[in-house]
Formats: structure tokens, sequence, C-alpha cells
């Protein structure tokens, strides 16, 4: 073994060794203080300043079996069971517009099928996960409330430039979802300021909210985007994570709800529109009065698909039972009519499996701004992912909306690659990213190597 | 003086997770406490002790955690409760192998029936 008379000269020969970059600094800042602590040691024995670092040097061990054991240890990671089951989707998603495209052929129904776009969109959106995959996450954590100002401008700018169906903005949902990991960034942001912090944290999730409420058409949408948000507070509540008494902020957290609703209306002040407002109203009545939209076709359609289907193969009624939206809110009753009842469940359960994976493993990420932007990521399908279920399954209440990665549907397809490319960062960076905390105006400092 | 180091090899993850259930510690106190205890018989080597901390870290036994409160900022590491659970996985394991050696050898063997 070479003899290391200085520290820099040994640091060095472990940091060679290391492959990743970012990983670099923060171990050998952690060798570095036991290199001092070990020279100080041998100084209080007497040495001089050179014998005690030559000494406290040797005393390591050897530096290129550290770094090569450390290598092995800090290295990028790709979480392969979450891409593995998105793919295993991906394919289902192409097989069922494939076997929907030939079954529209042979009914001589109109084709809404595009099978070519649907692959298009859907090699877009891998790019644009490679590209979230490569980025460095953490840039959420700095830039949160840049990005938090910078969604809800582009959200006012950008929802009127989409396509307006039956007088509303029926396609702009996918984007109001992205505010779920921004939200991350910004609940790490607030680390340990009290009941201001949490007070900000909840301003930010309502205000989020009334923006969205004006332009996003499906009600369980927006209230699922601000039910997740409260969830991911709540959790950070939990976590202690601003310091405060839990049972006050848990309060402070879901308490606004029912205060707020009743000053409203006590004030008769509409928050909602008019529309909204009708469509709240014959929610909660059709939630009351069982069998109220029996005459809804689409959901009559699945209803009588999904009662009538076998559990294995396709029931002879279904090619008669053509659903409009077949191939986007309804892909998974196409399923269980076309392939049976195993086949959707099988989905489900696929889905289900995929979304605990990423809560799992989001919720025990070491990095603080990791779990939080990798909850966000998980709610961002856990929500859309029960939406669609729910209302495939003939539950009036929920909107229809895509199932992520299975359904045809171009921006719905881009966004989820994107949040699905930020979760893969978050877990391949997981062992190489250092968390520290300072005080100035951003909150997480990545050490670069030098 | 032990003359066979691998028997300290062996066990240096229960011993590292033994000393931090008592109290979070940095790497160089992990090393004298360790050294001071085993009346200087186990004098681990900086380059075993932090790829076995980081490996641990890694299986979620440890965490660990920044300290700027004294005078040197130091990184601390604290045992989980699944490592704890681990910790007492591998005591049965040493225990264990302690008294079948025992038994073998010859002398006295505790907490058998």
């Amino acid at each position: 073994m070479a003899q290391y008379n200085c520290k820099e000269d040994f640091l060095e020969a472990i940091q060679v060794q290391i492959r990743c970059k970012k990983a670099r600094c923060f171990i050998i800042e952690e060798m570095e203080q036991h290199i001092e602590d070990q020279k100080d040691a041998y100084m209080n024995d007497c040495d001089d300043d050179k014998t005690a670092m030559s000494k406290a040097c040797e005393q390591m061990g050897d530096p290129v079996a550290i770094g090569k054991q450390l290598d092995r240890i800090h290295r990028p990671r790709m979480e392969w069971s979450i891409l593995l089951a998105v793919l295993v989707l991906c394919s289902l998603g192409i097989l069922a517009q494939i076997s929907l495209g030939n079954m529209i052929k042979n009914v001589n129904l109109p084709n809404s099928v595009n099978i070519e776009k649907h692959i298009l969109f859907m090699a877009l959106g891998f790019l644009l996960m490679l590209v979230a995959y490569f980025l460095e996450y953490s840039f959420i954590g700095k830039y949160s409330k840049i990005l938090c100002l910078l969604f809800w401008i582009g959200f006012v700018f950008y929802a009127p430039l989409n396509n307006i169906v039956n007088d509303s903005f029926r396609y702009i949902y996918p984007y109001g979802l992205l505010f779920i990991p921004i939200y991350g960034g910004i609940l790490y942001a607030y680390r340990d300021k009290g009941y201001t912090g949490l007070i900000k944290c909840l301003m930010i999730s309502i205000f989020s909210f009334m923006i969205e409420l004006k332009f996003v058409v499906q009600c369980s949408v927006y209230l699922g985007i601000l039910f997740s948000s409260l969830i991911m507070l709540s959790i950070a509540v939990i976590k202690n994570w601003f310091g405060t008494s839990r049972k006050i902020a848990m309060a402070v957290t879901w308490g606004w709800l029912p205060i707020s609703y009743g000053l409203l209306t006590l004030l008769n002040i509409n928050i909602f529109n008019t529309y909204q407002i009708v469509r709240l109203k014959e929610t909660i009545k059709a939630l009351l009065q069982i069998g109220l939209y029996n005459h809804d076709y689409q959901i009559n359609r699945a209803i009588n698909i999904i009662s009538h289907a076998k559990l294995f193969g396709g029931s002879n009624l279904f090619n008669e039972k053509y659903i409009p939206g077949f191939n986007t809110e309804y892909l998974l009753t196409y399923i269980i009519g076309k392939w049976g009842l195993v086949a959707g469940i099988l989905i489900i359960v696929l889905f289900i499996a995929l979304i605990g994976r990423m809560i799992y493993l989001a919720y025990h990420l070491k990095n603080s701004l990791g779990m939080f932007v990798g909850l966000g990521c998980s709610l961002v399908y856990a929500l859309q992912g029960s939406i669609y279920i729910l209302s495939n399954l003939g539950v009036q209440f929920v909107a229809q909306i895509n199932l992520p990665f299975v359904s045809y549907g171009g921006s719905s397809l881009l966004i989820n690659f994107s949040v699905l490319g930020l979760m893969l960062s978050i877990f391949r960076n997981t062992n190489i990213v250092k968390e520290e905390r300072y005080t100035g105006v951003f909150t997480l400092r990545i050490n670069r190597a030098k | 003086m032990l003359e066979n180091k691998s028997l300290i090899s062996g066990s240096t993850s229960m011993l590292l997770l033994s000393l931090l259930s008592e109290k979070d510690m940095y790497g160089y106190e992990m090393i004298e406490t360790l050294n001071q205890r085993s009346n200087h018989v186990f004098d681990l080597k900086a380059g075993t002790l932090y790829p076995l901390l980081h490996s641990l870290e890694e299986k979620e036994y440890l965490v660990s955690y920044e300290n700027h409160d004294s005078m040197k900022p130091r990184k601390y590491y604290n045992i989980t409760g699944k490592g704890r659970k681990y910790l007492k996985k591998l005591s049965d394991e040493w225990n264990e192998y302690a008294n079948v050696v025992r038994g073998v050898i010859g002398g006295v063997t505790f907490g058998t029936i």
C-alpha cells in the first residue's frame, strides 16, 4: 500500500475510485472529518502536525479499497420494477387499441382509434421520461416557489388554448396534475417554519385549487388535486416537518374545509362556476338517489358490459355494445368485455401494485425532498387510477378521464411519462444526493464534485 | 489480543449496531468506543467502518444526519426500528453459535434447558 502523508492525496485516492460524481463530495467530507479527529488524537499524544497527519492517514486503511467498496454502494440505481410495470401497462394499452380498432372496423362504425398517433405520443412520452430521468430533480426543491408561480401563470395562459368541448376545457386536467409534485417542493421549502409555514403551504394549496377550479371541468379531478395536496400536508405534519403541535396542525390542515364552506354559504359567495354548482348538486342527488341517472348512456353501457362479462373471454353481446370513449375513458370496460373479468382485474391489480410500490418507495426515501416529490408523483397516478377505475365500474359521481399509460390521449401520456421520469430520477439518486439545509433563499444544496 | 481476526470481522455489524442502540454516534467515536470497551482488542480501521456503515444505511438499518451544533460539523448515525430488529437477530444467532461452540469445546453453557 502506498504511503500517504497528506490528507489531500489520501482523499484524492478515494475519490477517483467513486464513479458517481454526486456521491463523492459527502463521502470525502465524512472521511476528512474522521482524519481530522484522528490527527487531533495523535497530536494530543504529543506527535507533531506532520507525523500526526501521516499516522492518521495510515490508520484509515487502504484508500483504493475504501473507494472501491463505497463505489459499489453509491451508484445511481434504476427502479426496474416500476419501469417494467409501466411498460407492461403500455403494451396492454397498445394491444387493446389494436383490438378496438379491428372491432370498430367490423361493426362499421366511424374509426375513432388512431393507433399510430397513440404509439407516437407514447414514444414522445418515453423521450420526455428520459429527459426528466437524467435531470437533477433537486431543482424542484431549489425553485419550488418559482415553479409553482410558473405553473399558475402557465395554467391561466395555457387553458384557453385548449380544445373547448361543451363550453369547457375538457383536456386541461393532465396539466393540472403537475401541481401535486411541485407541491412536494413547496412543502420541503417550509421545513421548521412553524405555523407560518403551515399556513403558507395551506394557502398555496387553496390558491391553486381556486385557479384549477376555474378551468378544470372534472370536479373529481380538481377536488382530487386539492385532497392530494392536503394528504401531503398531513404527512408533513405527521413527520413534524413544521415543528408545530401535530394535533393543532392537523386540525388547521383539515378544519378550514367545513369552516370555509359554512362561511361561504352564510355570506352567499359562490366560488364555483354555475355549471359546477349544478354538477355538484346533481352528484349529491345521484349519491342519495340510487338509479337517478339510469338513462346515462355511457354509464349504463359500461354497467351492462361488465354485468354480462365472462370470467375469461368475450361476451357474445359485446360487439353490439360500443361505447364512445372506448379507447380513452372506457378502455378498461372494453378490456373486461373483450377478454373477460379476469383480464380487467389483472390490470387493476397491476395498477394498484404499481402505485403501492411507488408510495412505499417514496415514503421510505432518506432524502426529504425526494420523499415529498416522490409522494406527489405517486399521488398523481393514485388519483387518476382511482377515478378511472370507479368511473369504469359505473360509479356516477366521478369524472371520465384517461388511465395513465393505457388509454389513448396525447397530453395525458406526455404528462404521465414526464412525472414517471421525475419519479425514477428521485429513486435513481436516492443514495447519491446529500440533503443539506442552509439558511439562504433555497433550502437544498446538492454538493457537486470539485 | 485475538489471534484470529476473522472472529471480529464477521460480527462487526452487530457490534456497531449494538453501540448505536445506546446512542447516536459519529464514525470516529464508534472506533474509539469500541476500542476502549474491548480493551484495545477491537481496533477497527476507518476503511472497514465506513463502507459497513454506508451499507447498513442503504439497507435502512441506520439513518444519518449532520450535526452542526458542535464545534466541528459531524455526520451522526442513528439506529432505526428495522436496525434494532436486525441487531436482535444477529445477537440471537451469535448467542446460539457461541453456545454450540462452548458445548463442543467444553465450558459453561448458558441459556439451554
